[in-house]
């Protein structure tokens, strides 16, 4: 009503907009106010620990979603008849406003619950407890509604003839913004927590005995399919441990300490990571034929340490399938065709070529498979040149010399390369975030990068090596 | 002077890692050439060739079980390329004499009728058996190349039945179908109609290459 009055009896557009002033700004205040309260509640900074159940626990979300779901009904029985929570739709929470809350408290006699009391059965319900994990995901939020909030005061400026620079000045000397205090949480809170958690997880799922052990199903009869197979303890502990700290990485801003830091701490425990790995692949590979002959090490240093085998066994058309069905494109090199005269080429509204082409195409495919075929001949000669001593029965003692896994080693072998090649495809698919622009900053990432390609090469070693393993013992 | 078997006692003494080099684990493939099944009077399937099914049978289903189809696929590609070009290498082990025991002299192992049908039955077995391990939904197995490779290795084997004349023929007619070194090696063979001739296959390659010399005048 004021408001309008307000309207009404102001002269011109400027002086409009210098009484709205004091209006908007008490209001942002509150507004402000009410959300820093709302995300107090919902990061819960004094309780959130660095427990490391979430881990191993898959279960943990239903079993917190029960528990505290039982606790508010223990405590406070009726809540749920406020209208916060529909229990006949089963669809979620139904978050009213604050003013439609009031009058429906009003209308009906009920009492108003309090932010905490609210934020409780809304985490409950979603199945999550109050945690200072999730910061960034409110802050991401309250990135896009702060711009919006402020391109609507822009607007508002322009139309009223407003000076926005010398609000946008008075606006900082106020108290705490819920951004800033977001970003505080953050810095002193969230990061040490995420750095913890990816440290020590990735330790304490290493230093189990089984760590790399292949995790057999309990009803061997069961048919699974490729997606609930399980990966290694370690593989599956490191992916858990980090994927907090790379959701948080995207949800940062690209540029500032807090991501430098995220960072950081991944490349950390990915170090611990790769080392424990290698070391296992040592000596699970020691000794071994299939290892001499893939040239001994690891594969990675650009490929200083790969025989010339391995590098032919990389280019046959197996290896790229192989690639693709983990979702890695292998690279091809480009063939330089290009002359400096372009080729001519026949029109193909003319008749006669058109036919021809018709022809042509009849056994094109044909002719392609030929080629395809041909030439993957070519490279397997060129990958058993590489193992002709190999080859030569009498040079190996009729096979009496050569060294071959045993069926543990090799589902040891099958498993750590099964659950290494998966993880980098996760942690992979996790750096390419959907923002186009973030990914680009994020990708420029060079530590990040590499740590996950060391990973992927790690794999596709293993894989190598069981393969070879195979035709060895053949 | 000595005999062979004082010779075999002399080296069982005097060498401790003799026993170990005997009873060490021996690889599949490379133990078909030592296998008696190829100069025996009955055709039989080595227990290698029989092993090595029931190896990778159980290898694949393992590998599919714990690491997935992706993984599995592709430890037993390239297969089909690799057993027929090692039971050529077989047949070329024992045709060159490679690697023969010093006690077993100068004369090669003769292959007989039977070790003939029996490389053919190791060929048909590993074929069959390497299909069903293979070729799964999402496999990378190709039955073309499998074909055509396992047909190669089963007309290099059946070149040892042939007499001298008619491998000389064949091989005329089909030069190049082979490499020098396996042809050289068929030629070396003791087989069931015909003594092994290591000279054979130079004399033939020298009037190969007149012949081609004498059309590129014309």
């Amino acid at each position: 009503m004021m408001s309008v009055e307000f309207i009404n009896t102001a002269r011109d557009p400027e002086e409009f907009f210098t009484a709205l002033q004091e209006n908007i700004d008490m209001t942002e205040k509150c507004i402000q106010e009410e959300v820093k309260i709302f995300l107090q509640a919902c990061l819960n900074v004094s309780e959130s620990s660095s427990t490391m159940n979430f881990i191993f626990n898959r279960n943990s979300k239903d079993s917190s979603k029960k528990s505290s779901i039982a606790n508010l009904t223990q405590d406070s029985p009726g809540l749920f008849s406020l209208g916060i929570i529909d229990e006949d739709s089963g669809v979620g929470p139904q978050i009213i406003s604050r003013e439609k809350k009031k009058s429906d408290n009003e209308s009906s006699g009920r009492t108003d619950i309090g932010t905490e009391k609210f934020v409780s059965i809304l985490f409950s319900e979603m199945g999550l407890a109050p945690d200072v994990r999730h910061a960034p995901l409110f802050r991401n939020i309250l990135n896009t509604w702060n711009k919006s909030i402020e391109d609507m005061k822009i607007e508002l400026a322009a139309h009223t003839g407003g000076d926005w620079r010398d609000r946008q000045g008075s606006e900082k000397k106020g108290c705490q913004t819920a951004m800033e205090y977001l970003d505080f949480v953050i810095e002193r809170h969230l990061l040490q927590i995420l750095q913890n958690d990816a440290e020590k997880g990735t330790i304490v799922a290493l230093e189990r005995e089984d760590a790399f052990a292949p995790i057999i199903p309990n009803n061997i009869y069961l048919v699974r399919s490729d997606e609930d197979r399980r990966s290694c303890f370690a593989c599956e502990a490191f992916l858990n441990s980090t994927t907090p700290l790379f959701t948080a990485i995207n949800q940062l801003p690209s540029t500032g300490v807090n991501l430098t830091k995220l960072i950081d701490a991944f490349v950390y425990s990915s170090s611990i990571f790769i080392g424990r790995v290698k070391n296992y692949m040592n000596i699970l590979c020691r000794g071994k034929s299939a290892h001499a002959l893939l040239g001994g090490g690891e594969g990675g240093n650009g490929g200083k340490l790969e025989s010339k085998y391995s590098l032919a066994i990389k280019e046959r058309s197996a290896f790229k399938e192989f690639m693709l069905l983990y979702g890695f494109r292998v690279d091809r090199k480009k063939k330089k065709t290009r002359t400096s005269i372009p080729t001519l080429k026949p029109s193909t509204l003319d008749s006669k070529a058109r036919y021809a082409n018709n022809d042509n195409n009849n056994d094109g495919n044909h002719t392609a498979i030929q080629e395809n075929d041909e030439d993957e001949s070519k490279r397997f000669l060129k990958e058993i040149k590489q193992i002709a001593n190999f080859l030569n029965f009498s040079k190996n003692e009729f096979g009496r010399e050569l060294v071959v896994c045993t069926a543990e080693e090799t589902n040891n072998c099958a498993t750590l390369a099964d659950s290494l090649l998966r993880l980098a495809q996760q942690l992979d698919s996790a750096l390419k975030c959907k923002s186009r622009t973030r990914s680009k900053a994020l990708n420029s990432n060079k530590s990040l990068e590499s740590a996950i390609l060391t990973i992927r090469v790690l794999g596709i070693r293993m894989a190598l090596f069981c393969r070879v393993d195979i035709i060895v013992h053949t | 002077m000595f005999t062979r078997k004082t010779v075999f006692v002399g080296i069982l003494c005097h060498c401790p890692n003799f026993l170990l080099f005997f009873f060490r684990r021996i690889k599949h493939m490379a133990r078909l050439c030592t296998s008696g099944a190829l100069s025996g009077s009955v055709a039989r399937t080595p227990s290698c060739v029989t092993s090595l099914g029931e190896y990778l049978a159980l290898t694949s289903d393992t590998i599919h079980e714990i690491a997935g189809s992706a993984l599995c696929t592709y430890s037993v590609s390239s297969l089909e390329e690799y057993i027929p070009l090692l039971l050529m290498r077989v047949v070329e082990t024992i045709g060159l004499r490679d690697g023969s025991p010093p006690w077993c002299g100068d004369i090669p192992l003769k292959i007989t009728i039977a070790g003939v049908a029996s490389l053919e039955k190791c060929r048909a077995t590993l074929q069959r058996e390497l299909k069903s391990i293979a070729d799964f939904e999402g496999s990378f197995w190709n039955e073309r190349i499998a074909n055509e490779s396992f047909e190669h290795a089963a007309s290099y084997i059946s070149l040892i039945e042939k007499s001298g004349d008619e491998l000389l023929a064949y091989l005329r007619s089909n030069w190049g179908e082979f490499t020098d070194n396996e042809c050289r090696a068929m030629f070396a063979i003791n087989g069931p109609r015909r003594k092994g001739d290591r000279a054979g296959f130079d004399i033939l390659r020298e009037q190969m290459a007149s012949a081609a010399s004498k059309s590129r005048r014309l």
